[in-house]
C-alpha cells in the first residue's frame, strides 16, 4: 500500500525563507512605483473586489477587466487585512509577489525531491537566486500563474506516485493559474494535449485528459465573475472584457506574431511593405525574450541538453515528461506578439526550464519508488 | 489576424497530410516539429541574447539577411539536436521537419490569397 510522506515544514520554511531573501532585497530596493501601471492599479482593483464582494456588488470587476481577478483578490484581502499604516500597498504587492515567487521555488524542490536530495537542491537553488526570476518577481498576476502552472506540473506528474491519478486536482490547480492570468490556459492546456502527444507509453488517457480540461475551465468560469450571466452580475461581463482587451494589441490587428505579415501582403508603398516584412521576419525567427542575458537557468538547461547531444545520449522517460511544459510556454510566447514588449512575462519559463534542468544535471538518479 | 488563425489551422491539417504522405505516425510528426522549433527558438535567444549583450543597439528588424541565416542555422541545428535527444535520423527528422513547414506555407497562403479573392479577407 502506498503511502504518503509529510513534508518537512521546518525544512520548508527554511527553503521559503532562502527564496525569499534576495527576492525581498530586489524588490525593496526598487523605486516606488516601479512597474507602471500595475503596481498602482492592482492594490486599487484588490481593495474594490474585496469591497465589491463583501457588499454583493459586483460592478467592481469591470475595473481591470482585462485580467483576471484572482492575484487581484489575494492582494485585496492582504490589503484589507494588514492596517495601512504599517505598510503601504506597494509594499504588501512586492511582499505577496516575493512570497507566490518562493512557494513556487519550494514546489521545485518539493517535486525533484524524488530524485533525491542534491538534485532537488540544485533545482531549487537555480529557482532561488536566478536573476530572471529574481528580477521578475515584481509582476504579481504572472508569478501567481506561475506558482499555479508549477503545483499544476508537481500534480500531473506526481501522479506516478498515487493510486489515483491527479487529474481532478490538476485541472483546478490549471485553473488557478489561468484565474491569475489568461495566458497560464493556453500554456497549461498546450502542456496538457502535447503530453498527450509526446508520451505515448506513459500518456494520459483521454478520460483523464479530458477531466483535467474540464475542472480547469469550470475553475475559469466560476471563479471569474465576469464569465458569469448578466443577470447575476447586472452587466455583460463578457463586453467588460472585450473592451479592456485591446491592451493585448501591440497596433491595429497585430496579437501574433505572424500578424505582420498581413500588412505587409495589403501594403501598397514599398517602403511600408520592407517594414511591414522585417517586423515579421523579426518576430517569427527572433525569440522575444533574450533569456541568456538574464538567466542562469537558460545556460544550464541549455549546456545539460547539448552535452547529452555531445554524448549522444537520448532523454530518459523523466526528462521526456517536462519536455512538454518547456515547450508549450517556448511556443506560446514565441507566438504572443506582447512577449516582445513586456519581458517580464518570461518569468512564466523559468520553473520548467529549471526543473528540466535539475534532473538533466549528473546529480540525477533514479526517481526513488513510491 | 487572419493569417495567424489560417496558420494554426493549417498546423494539424498540414501534419496529418504529411504524416499520411511518409507513412508515419502523426504524433512523429507533430513531436518532430515542435520540439526542433522549441529547440532552434532557444538557440534564436542565445543568439539574440549574445548579440544584446555585445552589440546592444543591435537591431534585427534592419538586418533580413541575417535573420534569414539565423533562421535557416537555427532550424537544422535544432533537427540535429531533436534527433539525437529523441533517437531519431537526423535527415529523415529534417526532411520531415521541412516538408511539413512547407505544406504549412502552402495551406495558409493559398487560404490566404482565396480569402483576399472572395473579399473575405
Amino acid at each position: 500500500m502506498l503511502r504518503r510522506r509529510m513534508p518537512n515544514l521546518p525544512a520548508l520554511a527554511f527553503l521559503f525563507l532562502f527564496s525569499l531573501m534576495p527576492r525581498l532585497i530586489w524588490l525593496s530596493s526598487l523605486p516606488r512605483p516601479y512597474l507602471t501601471p500595475d503596481e498602482i492599479i492592482y492594490p486599487q482593483a484588490g481593495r474594490a473586489y474585496i469591497n465589491g464582494v463583501m457588499h454583493g456588488n459586483l460592478t467592481s470587476f469591470r475595473l481591470n477587466a482585462e485580467h483576471p481577478p484572482l492575484a487581484k483578490l489575494i492582494l485585496g484581502t492582504l490589503l484589507t487585512l494588514i492596517p495601512s499604516y504599517w505598510f503601504s500597498d506597494i509594499d504588501v504587492q512586492r511582499g505577496l509577489c516575493a512570497g507566490l515567487s518562493s512557494i513556487t521555488c519550494v514546489i521545485i524542490w518539493l517535486h525533484l525531491k524524488r530524485y533525491g536530495y542534491k538534485v532537488a537542491l540544485a533545482g531549487w537553488l537555480l529557482a532561488s537566486i536566478d536573476p530572471l526570476s529574481v528580477h521578475y518577481s515584481i509582476a504579481l498576476l504572472d508569478v501567481a500563474a506561475t506558482m499555479f502552472l508549477t503545483l499544476s506540473m508537481y500534480l500531473a506528474l506526481r501522479k506516478e506516485c498515487s493510486l489515483r491519478p491527479n487529474s481532478i486536482q490538476t485541472g483546478i490547480a490549471g485553473g488557478l493559474a489561468a484565474l491569475c492570468k489568461y495566458s497560464a490556459l493556453p500554456i497549461f492546456l498546450g502542456t496538457l494535449f502535447l503530453e498527450h502527444v509526446f508520451i505515448i507509453g506513459k500518456s494520459r488517457k483521454l478520460k483523464e485528459l479530458a477531466i483535467t480540461t474540464f475542472f480547469s475551465v469550470v475553475v475559469i468560469l466560476v471563479g471569474n465573475p465576469l464569465f458569469w450571466p448578466p443577470t447575476i452580475l447586472g452587466y455583460s461581463g463578457l463586453e467588460a472584457l472585450s473592451s479592456s482587451s485591446s491592451v493585448y494589441s501591440l497596433g491595429p490587428g497585430i496579437f501574433f506574431a505572424f500578424d505582420w505579415l498581413e500588412p505587409a501582403l495589403r501594403s501598397t508603398a514599398q517602403g511600408r511593405m520592407v517594414f511591414y516584412l522585417s517586423m515579421f521576419f523579426s518576430y517569427a525567427c527572433v525569440f522575444p525574450f533574450k533569456l541568456f542575458a538574464e538567466c542562469i537557468v537558460a545556460w544550464v538547461m541549455l549546456g545539460c541538453l547539448l552535452y547529452r547531444v555531445k554524448e549522444r545520449r537520448q532523454l530518459s522517460d523523466d526528462q521526456l515528461s517536462l519536455i512538454p511544459s518547456v515547450v508549450s510556454s517556448i511556443l506560446f510566447f514565441w507566438l504572443i506578439g506582447k512577449s516582445r514588449i513586456e519581458f517580464y512575462y518570461a518569468v512564466m519559463m523559468v520553473p520548467p526550464m529549471t526543473l528540466l534542468a535539475a534532473i538533466m544535471l549528473p546529480l540525477s538518479r533514479r526517481p526513488r519508488s513510491c | 489576424m487572419l493569417i495567424s488563425i489560417l496558420l494554426f489551422l493549417s498546423v494539424p491539417i498540414a501534419l496529418k497530410a504529411v504524416s499520411t504522405t511518409l507513412h508515419t505516425s502523426f504524433r512523429d510528426v507533430a513531436k518532430a516539429l515542435l520540439v526542433s522549433l522549441s529547440i532552434g527558438l532557444v538557440l534564436s535567444s542565445l543568439i539574440s541574447s549574445l548579440v544584446y549583450l555585445f552589440f546592444p543597439s543591435f537591431r534585427w528588424e534592419d538586418s533580413l539577411f541575417l535573420i534569414a541565416v539565423l533562421l535557416t542555422a537555427n532550424a537544422i541545428l535544432g533537427t540535429y539536436i531533436y534527433a539525437i535527444l529523441f533517437g531519431e535520423s537526423y535527415l529523415s527528422a529534417l526532411r520531415r521537419n521541412m516538408f511539413t513547414v512547407t505544406v504549412v506555407t502552402i495551406i495558409t497562403v493559398a487560404g490566404y490569397v482565396l480569402l483576399l479573392v472572395f473579399g473575405l479577407g
